[in-house]
């Protein structure tokens, strides 16, 4: 009995490891060079040097930018031309945004001297988000002008997602993109 | 925080890298001369920043005889307000006040204040900023920009230039 039970948790060790270095050899990896105005994606995928990841028009540079609409959220290109159409909805520079304290002053002086007209407001830890309307059609039936909140991290991780999937579509036999390395300017700590 | 957004896309960051480090290592592997040490100064004017780092290559030999390379970042310097959109910003007002001058807009609200005029502001910028990086003459305009009131006028680069200099003094500081 003792040694069963032994013998079986040596087979679920072994099936463990097996599982972790099947899951790493199989594993995709993207760079992500997420800048202000551009990001760029390399991809590694095991057995093959490392590729660069074309957006949609064959480019390798995407603009760091996009547009939520009633309907659709637009990215790279498509959120820059729609940039006039929505003016107020077209989230570009994000991470500049990151972490910066609400105020009413700074709101403010981000209209005045960058000419960053969201509708800001304050979120629970006191920092600056965004007020939109909802992008959850369920809500937008409900009442046409539900609002919600997004932090900065939430619109971030929309651009992020969306060369996620770039990269995801561009890998061999679309496989899953789950790990990734981003580089950021070399005044941001860990916090 | 970029941590977080990433993981609330279900992306697994394994790392974050600073991006002249990036830079640095990507020049130390196709660096072929590893004879000797190699101080290299790497600069990098982004959309928004402006990073400055000095790297040293250099190589140790062990016992074996085998040569292992590496890199040192030796310091790093920033601007974190110095950058391409600066330039826009500044061109950007350039626009606005001949807009705002002129007679078919006496008395009225300032284009500032307006985020549609600005966009389309922001997008002509760019296109200008371009032009005047190989034309010395630029000839703008910006059709119905708001109210049905046509912006149409002529840039000389060296305008644009005198209008940047408190830029260009910055771009040496980080150094």
């Amino acid at each position: 009995m003792q040694l069963k039970r032994n013998s079986a948790i040596v087979l679920t060790l072994v099936g463990l490891i097996l599982g972790c270095m099947t899951g790493q050899a199989s594993a995709n990896v993207i760079g992500f060079d997420f800048g202000s105005s551009f990001f760029k994606i390399t991809l590694v995928q095991p057995g093959n040097p490392f590729q660069i990841v074309e957006n949609t028009t064959t480019k390798r540079k995407t603009e760091s930018q996009f547009t939520l609409t009633k309907d659709v959220r637009l990215f790279g290109k498509d959120s820059f031309i729609g940039s006039t159409r929505f003016p107020k909805t077209t989230f570009s520079d994000l991470a500049g945004l990151f972490a910066v304290p609400y105020s009413q002053e700074t709101v403010e002086k981000l209209a005045l001297e960058k000419f960053i007209m969201y509708d800001f407001v304050e979120d629970d830890r006191g920092l600056i988000a965004v007020q939109t309307f909802s992008i959850d059609k369920k809500e937008l039936k409900d009442d046409e002008d539900a609002k919600t909140t997004y932090f900065t991290e939430e619109l971030v991780g929309m651009i992020l997602s969306y060369g996620k999937g770039l990269s995801e579509f561009q890998a061999s036999g679309n496989s899953r993109v789950d790990d990734a390395v981003i580089t950021v300017p070399s005044y941001y700590n860990q916090e | 925080m970029m941590i977080d957004a990433a993981e609330l896309v279900g992306l697994n960051v394994i790392q974050l890298v600073h991006e002249n480090s990036a830079a640095a290592i990507m020049y130390g592997i196709d660096r072929m001369d590893t004879e000797e040490d190699l101080n290299v100064l790497i600069y990098n004017m982004g959309g928004r920043d402006t990073e400055v780092s000095v790297v040293r290559y250099s190589a140790m030999t062990d016992s074996k005889n085998k040569t292992y390379e590496y890199v040192e970042i030796m310091g790093e310097g920033y601007d974190e307000t110095l950058g391409g959109m600066e330039f826009d910003h500044v061109l950007v007002g350039i626009m606005a006040d001949k807009f705002n001058g002129m007679k078919e807009r006496k008395d009225k609200a300032d284009v500032r204040t307006i985020p549609r005029a600005m966009k389309r502001l922001y997008k002509e910028a760019s296109d200008v900023k371009d032009i005047l990086s190989a034309n010395r003459l630029v000839n703008i305009k910006v059709p119905e920009l708001f109210d049905y009131v046509t912006l149409s006028f002529e840039l000389y680069r060296e305008e644009y230039e005198q209008a940047c200099s408190h830029l260009f003094e910055r771009v040496a500081a980080p150094i």
